[in-house]
């Protein structure tokens, strides 16, 4: 990456004259903001005719200075908030943050609240996953796919409303311990329909193998090798898909991690489509997980009473979130609320590596590429572009740059 | 489906972190605090890249989660926290709050690109060979430039409020 920061972009153009039947050099902004999508960044993309050399990224616009309000409240309180740093893995924060704490309290989690963590961490992987699939389906146009699967996803979110009384943000993780049980005679209802998942999940899994519209879209797309991805720090679904078998879960287990079978899913190489059969292989993996644990949970309570004061240190937790590695760090000054909380998302650890595999494709690519890295993005709907020769100005929508992505590859659809 | 235990890792917690001390011990660095998984370095600054340099080629350690940066008073602290297998690596510099200048580590770690952004951003401390530096990764372009940046413990989110037109 470093060699391609300090070139400017008219050097790009003296040397990109004359090799493309475009050689115009077009910067498209893309982004920042919008409501209805996760997490709004910018980008600003520099094509060549239709492919992309460089992308410059600009993110912040959601920044809410979580670590700055973080020191100015209550250990206790602060869980629900960074449980609000992200609204589709928020339990993952709250997890990797109350962990943090516990590191410094040094008293000893009730092993039912361990299972019960990794029963939800691994509901919100599956229901993560499965709504990434549904928009990957969306952007590459398939939409009956993104139905289809978002149904499913229900039957996920109907059982953590079940265990945690919300769908979303569950506000279940406490210090040392959780707030709820699992109540026992929820349990067989659960595993059926957990199983019933595993089944939707084999058949999406041979949609994606065999499906010609996904395949054109997926196949070769968004390319980076697995040493590149090491140097960029890349982590989660992405760095294994590359073969690279590095997960929190197995590599320094945490909740219950540690006393229930795990298989780790791998591929061979990373393009859209081998993060795809990824995703969808690692859903099978926590179902299982799931079902285990359940099984075998340990009675006892599920919380222990502590003081609302943490003494003095630092640690440092990282737990797997469905994107990848969150890490938190924590600093105590032995008071009521924290002398400094750090958070480092995985979006932000993999968005490197998402603009490496940017590079080299074609604008109807963007969508689909900036998706594979799985990154709360939120900005398709505001971009304009603008010829640099010409100057001519002109506007697309998310909808419009979606249709267009879809005419490239099947110009015979209507438009 | 195979029984899973415990990732086993050929050097024990306690080998490793001798291995990684005795290997900077020429860089002067010291151990602080720390238990069986979190190992805390410290080593002066002008031997910060030496030391990221010996630990990323010679004992493997290619992960490298985050950059934290602390205020301690009269200095700010930059905590480089690398995560191998079982265990997580803190080497920690300061640097001073009137100067606060450091060479980037980019060139040994291309992954830290955005972390030292971040850290420009929310402590200015500016990482001398970084390409973007005079960009803004988080912060707002309006923010002011009179004004500390945010996470130093003198400036108050009253101030930042009123400095950027939220409040009054």
């Amino acid at each position: 990456m470093h060699d391609t920061f300090d070139k400017t972009v008219q050097d790009r153009k003296e040397t990109s004259a004359g090799l493309m039947q475009y050689s115009a050099e077009n910067l498209v902004p893309f982004g920042p903001i919008h409501p209805a999508l996760k997490e709004p960044e910018y980008f600003k993309l520099i094509l060549e005719g239709e492919r992309i050399v460089d992308v410059i990224p600009r993110i912040g616009y959601v920044h809410r200075g979580l670590e700055k309000a973080a020191e100015q409240r209550p250990w206790i309180q602060n869980i629900y908030m960074f449980e609000r740093t992200c609204g589709i893995c928020s339990f993952a924060h709250s997890t990797a943050y109350v962990q943090a704490v516990e590191g410094l309290l040094l008293y000893k989690l009730p092993e039912r609240a361990k299972f019960i963590r990794l029963v939800v961490a691994e509901l919100e992987r599956i229901h993560s996953h499965l709504l990434w699939i549904g928009l990957m389906g969306h952007w590459a146009g398939f939409e009956t796919l993104f139905m289809w699967v978002w149904k499913d996803r229900e039957i996920v979110l109907d059982i953590v409303e079940a265990i945690a009384g919300n769908r979303i943000h569950k506000s279940l993780a406490t210090i040392e311990g959780v707030k709820r049980d699992i109540p026992e005679p929820l349990i067989p209802g659960f595993i059926e329909r957990l199983k019933y998942i595993t089944t939707r999940v084999h058949y999406y899994r041979n949609v994606v193998d065999t499906e010609s519209t996904l395949l054109i879209r997926t196949e070769g797309i968004g390319k980076i090798s697995a040493d590149r991805l090491e140097q960029l720090c890349a982590v989660g679904p992405l760095v294994r898909a590359a073969g690279i078998p590095r997960d929190v879960r197995r590599d320094d287990p945490y909740a219950a991690y540690n006393d229930v079978p795990m298989d780790l899913v791998t591929k061979s190489g990373v393009d859209i489509h081998t993060l795809m059969q990824q995703r969808l292989d690692e859903v099978v993996v926590s179902v299982n997980m799931i079902i285990y644990a359940l099984e075998h949970m340990p009675p006892g309570p599920v919380k222990l009473r502590v003081p609302p004061v943490v003494p003095k240190g630092e640690n440092a937790s990282h737990v797997e979130a469905p994107r990848g590695e969150l890490f938190y760090f924590v600093k105590s000054n032995g008071g009521r609320m924290p002398e400094r909380v750090k958070v480092r998302t995985p979006t932000l650890a993999n968005l490197p590596s998402a603009l490496e595999m940017l590079k080299g494709h074609t604008l109807a690519d963007v969508p689909v590429v900036l998706t594979g890295i799985d990154p709360c993005f939120g900005c398709m709907d505001r971009l304009s572009f603008l010829d640099r020769d010409s100057q001519k100005l002109w506007r697309w929508s998310g909808e419009e740059l979606r249709q267009y992505g879809i005419h490239h590859y099947f110009p015979e659809r209507k438009k | 489906m195979a029984r899973r235990m415990r990732h086993t890792v050929e050097t024990s917690a306690v080998d490793l972190f001798t291995l990684i001390e005795k290997k900077l011990s020429p860089a002067n660095a010291k151990r602080e605090t720390g238990s069986d998984r979190l190992l805390v370095l410290r080593v002066p600054q002008d031997q910060l890249i030496a030391s990221l340099k010996l630990l990323t080629e010679e004992m493997g350690l290619k992960h490298l989660s985050t950059i934290t940066g602390l205020d301690i008073g009269d200095s700010i602290e930059l905590n480089y926290q690398f995560w191998h297998s079982d265990r997580i690596v803190d080497i920690k510099t300061s640097v001073s709050k009137t100067d606060p200048r450091i060479e980037t580590c980019t060139p040994i770690i291309p992954g830290a690109v955005l972390y030292e952004m971040e850290v420009h951003d929310m402590f200015g401390v500016t990482f001398q060979g970084h390409p973007w530096m005079d960009r803004k990764l988080l912060l707002p372009d309006n923010y002011p430039k009179d004004l500390p940046p945010p996470l130093l413990k003198g400036t108050s989110s009253e101030k930042i409020r009123k400095a950027v037109g939220i409040e009054k």
